[in-house]
């Protein structure tokens, strides 16, 4: 028992202090590699609280998937110009607004100790059981319909980040001439082309540069 | 009370999430790094899914037919993926946002401003 | 015959209107023409436009006054609902009695002749066809008022004759003084109509369940239910809150008529061409004001005090406006001050009860006073606009119908023997010695004043030598004519008005025509007789104002075209003050400037401060706090996401904790 509660502890301390990096360190990348840590404790506090499939989800897709993602937008944003530094105002605005929610807040979580917990009975079944396929019991039968809505909502949100940040094509604009370099095309591609867009005559086979707007089809 | 504070139990689990929620708006609300904005949304979340986690394991978990209930690992998963798509839609409108003011200061992004 | 002219008898009042619209119509198509003949053709057209509306309504009118005299004239009166709100209904509508075809001879009569003698005198003023216009105007404006049924209507006519006289008045309102005379008479004749409109909307206010009651016999206001009104109007209204309400009414009167105090403006008002001053400011509109007491002449008599007040009023004004004609120069105020002095006789008469004397008198006042004005508009266009009588002198020779015009309607005015003028007033005296011997005494000196004053014009202005130097020009029978015509009725309509034969046909009595609303033939007439029996004699009143008039006569003879020329100057100087005190008009004038700037002006100022500081402040300040609180919510808008995400959380976590703990 005192293991895990010095486990707790530790982890505890980790989490916080990591946090405050992710908010408050000067560097952005470092800031991200703080998050690592923090996802990392909480994986902890999972296994700590018998969810074992849990921590290793945690890990694989906040620790990994996540913050590699969160990588790749630092580095599409390099911003050279832009010095994330705290001013005086933005210290007091941290104080005014971290003082407030936690004043607000952490009555509330404090109150839960009059909540008597019961003692976790859980833990000897969970350890020799398992909770992978408790929980995959639990998705398939009994939160069947929202299982199914977050599997439409990751496909949305794939499609929706793709759209986002792909070029914007307005479509064709009038008055400019648009060149289809056909070299790049299968021949049935370039026949569905001139069926499509009769009046498009002109087609440089060998790709030269003009000043036109470049459009790949 | 020392001792009471040394062992762990749901409300330490609850503070924990708390500070650590607190920390992540604070992160949302002041920093003026877009992606920094994002990590701290992420921050919160977790702090969430602590707290589902905790009450999952702390409150009797146990059914009358002998079966167990894990709505709150049910709903941490789901908070899982939620989050996924939340940091893949907001990286992507990052990235738009970049190339539209080559910026990422939050500060810049005020045509809201009446 | 007679029944389908009394039965469309609205059509008077619009032929004038129609031929008012024909002119301003032809006026809008030929305004900016460049051809001469034009121009003539559009001011000949104009003229006898109105010339036969007048006359289409004059021989529209004289049957009824054949039938009148016949005695076969029925009182008819047609209402038309004109504003209907639930249980409240406005009528307008046409009323022919005995009163109203009266002043519809006297109106249609002397326009007549007006706008024939305009044609001479306006002959060469570029606003010759404005000028029939107006004139067409009013006319309809006056028949309007004449045929009115009920108050309101009234009111109505009673405003738009006050507006065509505003027109009239202000014609020449190129000259600073005629615009501000004009002003003037609308202002004073606004302080009137004030009265009148709160005391007839006061009456109607205490007599509304009468009204109700009588809904089905006599329509809201209307003059006949007044005077069914007004023998149980004790029972409504309390005698003090009446004498209130009729002196109220009163005012509107003495506005338009011209009584002390509001009478300041009919002087000034001779800044208007002299025809108006022949029409409007001394036969037709000022003579309204007595018209309307006559209409509403029951309900005055029903609170003995507003009766006395009237009387007074009338007395009043008629020896002020005498004392100030006295030391007048100019012909045309003199004439001014004359007949406001005449119409305080009136006013006097209907104050003191003779009813039918005060209309007598307006009507014979009529005829002598239009043709004495446009004697003074032909003299004044012969002496090329000069109006000073110091400047004029031996006219008679170059202008001897005028001349000769003149000497007939000072010998009417002053009620010398057979003239209209004698008859007149001396039922008013008859009337005032029943009421008050101190009223009688006082307008029987003024008849003689009224004689002293108008002799002195008359020697001032045809007497002894031309003293002007400007070169006189004879007369234009245009306008003779009109004077020669109307000098008839002037010497002879009074007399023929007491009850004589003519040609074989008996012409009844004035008072035995117009009796008061309410009052069946003659009787009222015949009670005023009675009581006469107990004062002075009939004839010893005759012979009193006949040797006044004389006196007057006769003493203005000898001191401006006499053995006592020097005599003027020396009163002048013996008694300077009062002679002061005259010519400055008793300083009404004066007083009522210090009256505006040191009350008025004061008070206005105060309201205006009140405005600015208090009530502006009020809305200003509302509008500031406004602005303050947007400004202060402005800050909330930053338009950064941060801080709505931050206003969000906190609503929200204050929200649950008040659902969490007080079980909200």
């Amino acid at each position: 028992m005192i293991v895990e509660n010095l486990i707790f502890w530790t982890f505890a301390t980790l989490a916080v202090l990591s946090a405050l990096g992710v908010v408050f360190h000067r560097s952005i990348i470092y800031a991200a590699l703080f998050l690592i840590v923090v996802f990392l404790s909480i994986a902890g506090f999972f296994v700590l609280n018998n969810a074992d499939f849990l921590a290793v989800a945690q890990l694989i897709v906040y620790a990994v998937g996540l913050t590699i993602v969160l990588l790749f937008g630092i580095m599409f944003t390099g911003d050279r110009q832009f010095k994330d530094g705290t001013t005086r105002t933005q210290a007091l605005a941290c104080m005014v607004v971290g003082g407030l929610a936690l004043g607000l807040l952490l009555p509330a979580a404090i109150y839960a100790y009059r909540v008597v917990p019961t003692p976790p009975s859980l833990a000897a079944i969970l350890s020799a059981q398992g909770t992978t396929e408790l929980l995959g019991g639990a998705i398939f039968t009994t939160y069947l319909l929202p299982f199914e809505m977050v599997s439409v909502l990751l496909l949305l949100a794939m499609i929706g980040a793709i759209i986002l940040s792909k070029k914007a094509f307005a479509g064709p604009r009038p008055g400019v001439k648009y060149e289809l370099r056909t070299s790049q095309l299968s021949p049935e591609a370039e026949q569905a082309f001139h069926k499509a867009f009769p009046e498009h005559e002109e087609v440089h086979r060998d790709g030269e540069s003009h000043d036109s707007e470049k459009v790949g089809v | 009370m020392l001792d009471a504070i040394f062992n762990v139990t749901l409300a330490h689990y609850l503070v924990l999430a708390t500070i650590l929620f607190v920390i992540g708006f604070v992160g949302v609300t002041t920093s003026r790094n877009v992606i920094r904005v994002l990590m701290s949304l992420e921050l919160m979340l977790n702090a969430v899914n602590i707290n589902f986690v905790a009450f999952n394991n702390h409150l009797n978990p146990v059914l009358d037919n002998g079966s167990f209930l894990l709505s709150g690992q049910a709903f941490a998963i789901f908070i899982l993926c939620v989050s996924a798509a939340e940091a893949a839609v907001g990286l992507a409108i990052v990235i738009a946002l970049y190339r539209q003011r080559a910026t990422v200061d939050m500060e810049q992004f005020n045509l809201l401003r009446g | 015959m007679t029944t389908w002219l009394t039965e469309n008898v609205w059509m008077v009042p619009l032929y004038p209107l129609a031929a008012f619209f024909l002119i301003v119509l032809i006026r809008a198509f030929t305004w900016n023409a460049e051809d001469e003949s034009v121009r003539k053709g559009t001011r000949t057209l104009s003229m006898l436009l109105t010339i036969a509306a007048t006359l289409a309504g004059l021989i529209h009118t004289v049957p009824l006054v054949g039938a009148l005299l016949a005695g076969t004239l029925e009182r008819t009166e047609f209402n038309y609902p004109w504003i209907q709100a639930g249980a409240f209904q406005l009528s307008i509508g046409y009323l022919v009695d005995s009163m109203s075809v009266m002043m519809l001879l006297v109106v249609t009569f002397i326009s007549l002749f007006i706008q024939i003698y305009t044609h001479g005198y306006m002959k060469h003023d570029p606003g010759y066809c404005k000028f029939y216009a107006y004139l067409a105007l009013f006319n309809f404006s006056m028949l309007g008022l004449v045929l009115a049924t009920n108050l309101f209507q009234m009111y109505i006519f009673w405003e738009l004759v006050g507006v065509s006289s505003y027109l009239l008045i202000g014609f020449w309102f190129t000259k600073p003084s005629a615009a501000a005379a004009a002003v003037k008479a609308f202002l004073m004749n606004r302080v009137g109509d004030f009265g009148l409109l709160i005391g007839i909307l006061g009456l109607l206010v205490f007599t509304y369940g009468w009204w109700q009651q009588h809904a089905d016999q006599y329509v809201l206001l209307s003059f006949e239910g007044i005077a069914a009104l007004a023998p149980e109007v004790g029972l409504f209204i309390p005698v003090a809150t009446l004498t209130l309400i009729s002196i109220l009414i009163f005012m509107g009167p003495m506005a338009k008529s011209a009584q002390v105090p509001l009478h300041t403006w009919l002087p000034d008002a001779m800044e208007g061409p002299t025809p108006i001053s022949a029409l409007i400011h001394a036969a037709t509109m000022v003579a309204a004001g007595v018209y309307l007491v006559g209409r509403v002449f029951p309900l005055f008599e029903m609170s003995s005090t507003a009766m006395a007040v009237i009387a007074v009023i009338g007395t009043i004004t008629a020896v002020i406006a005498a004392t100030i004609a006295i030391v007048q120069v100019d012909i045309k105020k003199a004439l001014a001050y004359s007949t406001c002095s005449q119409l305080g006789f009136m006013v006097a008469a209907m104050g003191c009860g003779a009813f039918a004397a005060g209309l007598f008198h307006l009507f014979t006042h009529a005829f002598f006073k239009a043709m004495l004005f446009l004697c003074s508009g032909s003299v004044i266009h012969a002496c090329e606009d000069e109006q000073d009588m110091r400047k004029m002198g031996g006219l008679f020779r170059k202008l001897p119908v005028t001349g000769a015009t003149y000497l007939i309607g000072c010998v009417a005015i002053s009620g010398l023997f057979w003239t209209s003028g004698f008859w007149s007033k001396e039922e008013i005296l008859i009337g005032a010695v029943d009421f008050s011997p101190a009223i009688f005494w006082t307008l029987a000196v003024t008849a003689g004043l009224t004689a002293f004053y108008m002799f002195r014009s008359f020697f001032m202005t045809f007497g002894g030598q031309y003293r002007g130097e400007t070169h006189v020009h004879r007369e234009d029978p245009v306008m003779w004519v009109p004077l020669a015509v109307l000098a008839v009725p002037s010497l002879a309509i009074g007399y023929l008005l007491t009850g004589t034969d003519l040609l074989g046909v008996h012409i009844p009595a004035f008072g035995d025509m117009i009796v008061p609303p309410g009052v069946e033939g003659g009787a009222h007439h015949a009670a005023e007789h009675h009581a006469a029996a107990g004062a002075l004699s009939h004839e010893a009143i005759a012979l009193i104002s006949m040797a006044l008039g004389y006196g007057g006569a006769v003493l203005a003879w000898l001191m401006y075209a006499g053995p006592l020329k020097a005599l003027p100057e020396r009163v002048r100087r013996m008694a300077s003050p009062l002679y002061i005190f005259f010519t400055r008009k008793w300083y009404f004038d004066e007083l009522y400037g210090a009256f505006v700037r040191r009350v008025y002006l004061v008070f206005a100022e105060g309201s205006a401060a009140f405005d600015k500081g208090i009530i502006d402040g009020l809305v200003n300040f509302t509008g500031h706090s406004v602005m303050g609180t947007g400004a202060a919510l402005r800050q909330l808008q930053t338009g950064r996401a941060q801080t709505y995400v931050a206003v969000i959380f906190f609503g929200v976590v204050v929200l649950s904790l008040l659902l969490i703990y007080w079980q909200l």
